[in-house]
């Protein structure tokens, strides 16, 4: 490996394209520009309210704080940990997130991988049925009511068990078997002996980490930010995600106003400094997190998205 | 010792609140033979902070001090507080609406009513079983909101001085006036422009008179602004707040002041694109003359003010009772509605979950338990200071911890505010001491001289209609987006282009709706569904400077 490498690098010496890499060019300038300002649009707010999170409330009101603290103090992150509901719906949400994952792949493995081999009778027609819930859904009553005869209102599987299959991701799955995985392998372990399970679990899923990476990536992600069905089915605080929580934070500053006229007394919100304390403490870990599951992300894309 | 001062406390309660009152539940009630459930509509907003809405300490309380009483097991149904009427019709949808359903907004209940998720019902049974709140009804004329199409759907709460509601304040910078030769803080139209105008040129504050941009519904109020003596059929028109009245004069006038204020350079140029929390921060930073907002024992935003502004002076905007010829404005004001909840009941209640939920609001209207959930634990939640008076604790943190705003959101059942003592200790309480100005005598003179001004006839209260209003659901949302950019371009007009584009503005607005809207209200009242105004004629009141 190390060897190819250095020979990559004689080559790109030797060739013209050095040249290139060398002179910075306008266009060069440009697009770093437009990459640099790209960026910033997703960290300057990000920075801003970090640095909100940490000032003073009086700051805040006065519309004193941009990118750098004024009047630094961590009450806020304070009374988050000392409340503990956050914290605790933080761990929550973990659970939900792992558990959501863990059975959306084996959903969605157990979708995919029959559909991708040929031999399966009724293939096309299984396909279509599964594709079905990409495009129609039942919409929110008849959903609610379904849920309410299956017990499960109010219930942490209600947040987990309707969205483990989902038709976008069984197509990428299937797509990558069957580009992927060549026919030839199974047939050989077939004359080996194997069965269907065996063939899944010793052959085909060990080849496929790139895409049971990228679909779980997917999986996680999707639950970790959806936050309505928590405001339809749950109304207990303790089964709450925590991404629902911070948008009944936002939502209830937005709505306030509203809120104080029909009222006719002051609805207030949570403090701005707390509002951005709490999104920050929901929001770190999984930046953190991010940065060393991105390789999968990106691989694993264009692998399922190309064929051949 | 605490209990006498407890007992004080209920009996000024009792007698503030309920002068020919019962003090205690009817001798009749028993317990239930078998267990009846009620289920109770509690809003969840979201808070950080605050315990869990459907189970806490004070939903244990009741059930303790009243569910067990009497048989009954009392849930609590949280509805999120953003989307009241989608959480109801997954309810609806599921057969399982709450026993007691409530609303501030009347076309809301009423499109409840419309939709049948509401039980009619006799209010001579309810009079029977919850006696103190039914006598407080009758005493506050409240009787009138019980009905639609002339059967009875609702109880209504009591909101203590709906009419004279003090607790909404515009505070201004009284050392600019001072500055520019003023000795009191200008109260009519015309006056308060012309200071306007000498604070921007003596250099203190470029614009004045700031501003914000309008986010819908309330917007332009345009109350001192109508002609009197008052046209009912107007009134019922284009008096309610909801949808803007573009078109009507009083609309016409109050737009064409801010279009005067904008072309004077008084108004911020760029207040469209402030939003509510940057108007605060401009009056914070010296950037505004005045600001309005709710008066409470905690004003973050006065005490930013006070920090960044050490040698400030603020004042209170005293009532006017003058009719301003000049700029056409008067006294009228609006008031609040005169309930807090209206609460119905479900289609679905059985004839005892019925009666359990009168007996619930009726133990919830007695003085000595509203005072518990009002007040939280003696010694805990609040304590009493020298006059016996309740003061909450506010930073408390401890087992009995209540929900928003007091418990609120439980208590809102019965009455919409907490009270004890008179209207000063009321005022004094609700108030922060620890700024560099105490505002208690002038918002107390200030209640004052509102029951003078009202006395003389000028609250207007806005119609209410006994019908689902069908044009206004359909049209509210798209006529309050036209007129959001409808009036910021007549603010923004210069003076001589103003009548013509009001007028086409006023064209394009009816055509889009509001037309529809004021015709199916003109049609309610004419059929007897609507309700009637508090006075159509008033007359001066002298106040004094």
């Amino acid at each position: 490996m190390a060897k190819d490498k250095t020979r990559d690098i004689d080559n790109s010496t030797v060739n013209d394209g050095s040249h290139a890499i060398r002179r910075f060019s306008i266009g060069d300038f440009l697009i770093i520009l437009i990459l640099v300002i790209l960026c910033l649009t997703c960290v300057l707010p990000f920075i801003h309210l970090a640095a909100k999170s940490v000032s003073s409330n009086t700051a805040v009101m006065q519309r004193a704080v941009v990118l750098w603290p004024v009047g630094l103090n961590f009450d806020a992150y304070a009374s988050i940990f000392q409340d503990g509901s956050l914290v605790r719906s933080f761990l929550y949400s973990v659970v939900v997130v792992a558990i959501f994952t863990l059975l959306g792949m084996i959903t969605c493995t157990c979708a995919a991988y029959p559909l991708s081999k040929k031999r399966l009778k009724g293939r096309a027609f299984f396909t279509v049925l599964l594709m079905i819930p990409m495009y129609f859904n039942a919409g929110l009553i008849p959903s609610y009511l379904l849920y309410k005869d299956l017990h499960l209102l109010n219930n942490m599987w209600v947040l987990i068990l309707p969205l483990i299959y989902s038709s976008y991701n069984m197509l990428i799955m299937k797509n990558y078997f069957q580009s992927t995985i060549p026919d030839t392998l199974e047939e050989a372990a077939f004359l080996d002996g194997a069965n269907n399970f065996q063939i899944l679990f010793r052959i085909v899923l060990p080849l496929s980490l790139p895409i049971i990476a990228t679909l779980s990536l997917f999986y996680a992600v999707g639950r970790w930010n959806a936050y309505a069905d928590n405001k339809y089915y749950i109304t207990s605080e303790g089964l709450k995600m925590i991404q629902y929580k911070l948008y009944q934070l936002v939502a209830s500053a937005t709505e306030a106003q509203t809120a104080t006229l029909s009222e006719a007394i002051e609805v207030k919100s949570t403090p701005e400094v707390l509002q951005a304390a709490c999104i920050m403490f929901a929001t770190l870990p999984i930046i953190c997190i991010y940065p060393f599951l991105q390789k999968y992300f990106v691989k694993g894309v264009m692998i399922g998205a190309v064929k051949g | 010792m605490k209990k006498i001062l407890a007992l004080v406390l209920a009996v000024m309660m009792l007698l503030a609140l309920v002068p020919a009152a019962s003090a205690d539940v009817p001798a009749d009630w028993a317990p239930f033979a078998e267990n009846v459930t009620i289920k109770v509509a509690v809003y969840d907003r979201g808070q950080e902070g605050v315990p869990p809405v459907e189970e806490n300490y004070w939903t244990k309380w009741i059930q303790e001090n009243f569910g067990d009483k009497y048989n009954i097991t009392v849930q609590y149904v949280a509805i999120p507080r953003t989307d009241v009427m989608n959480k109801y019709s997954m309810l609806a949808a599921a057969d399982d609406l709450p026993t007691i359903m409530m609303e501030y907004d009347y076309p809301k209940v009423s499109q409840w009513a419309a939709d049948g998720y509401l039980t009619t019902f006799n209010m001579d049974d309810f009079a029977k079983v919850a006696p103190t709140y039914y006598n407080r009804m009758v005493e506050n004329n409240q009787l009138g909101y019980t009905k639609i199409n002339g059967e009875t759907y609702f109880a209504a709460a009591l909101r203590p001085y709906y009419d004279t509601a003090y607790t909404f304040q515009t505070f201004v910078r009284q050392d600019w006036l001072e500055q520019v030769g003023y000795d009191h803080v200008p109260t009519s139209t015309t006056e308060y422009n012309e200071a306007m105008k000498k604070i921007k040129e003596a250099g203190l504050c470029e614009y004045p008179c700031g501003g914000s941009m309008v986010t819908g519904v309330g917007s332009d109020q345009n109350y001192a602004w109508r002609i009197w003596p008052l046209n009912e059929e107007e009134w019922v028109m284009y008096g309610d707040y909801n949808i803007p009245s573009l078109g009507w004069e009083p609309n016409k006038n109050f737009l064409k002041n801010e279009n005067y204020k904008f072309n004077a350079g008084l108004l911020n140029p760029e207040y469209y694109l402030t939003n509510a929390e940057d108007e605060k921060a401009n009056f914070i930073n010296g950037k505004a003359y005045s600001y309005a907002g709710y008066i409470s024992a905690n004003m973050d935003w006065l005490t930013a003010f006070y920090e960044a502004n050490p040698d400030a002076k603020l004042a209170i905007v005293p009532v006017d009772g003058k009719i301003d010829t000049a700029a056409g404005t008067n006294p009228g004001y609006r008031t609040d509605n005169p309930f807090g909840m209206i609460v119905g009941f479900s289609a679905k209640a059985t004839e005892d979950q019925l009666k359990a939920a009168w007996m619930y609001m009726e133990w919830l209207t007695q003085p000595d338990n509203l005072l518990t959930f009002q007040w939280g634990i003696e010694g805990e939640n609040y304590t009493l200071d020298e006059n016996g008076l309740p003061v909450s604790v506010s930073d408390y943190d401890g087992e009995s911890k209540m929900g928003f705003n007091n418990n609120k959101d439980y208590w809102c059942v019965t009455i919409e505010a907490r009270q004890a003592g008179t209207i000063e200790d009321m005022i004094k309480n609700n108030l922060p001491h620890d700024l560099p100005q105490d505002f208690t005598d002038e918002i107390v003179k200030w209640y004052n001289d509102k029951c003078k001004v009202r006395d003389a006839g000028w609250a207007i209260d806005n119609a209410k209609f006994g019908v689902a209003m069908e044009a206004e659901s359909e049209y509210q949302t798209t006529l309050v987006e036209k007129y959001k950019e409808y009036r910021d371009k007549l603010t923004m007009c210069s003076a001589e282009e103003f009548d013509a584009l009001y007028e086409q503005f006023a064209k394009e607005y009816a055509e889009a709706g509001y037309q529809a809207v004021v015709e199916e209200r003109l049609a309610a009242y004419q059929a007897g569904n609507s309700t009637k105004p508090l006075n159509q004629t008033a007359e001066e009141v002298d106040l004094g400077k």
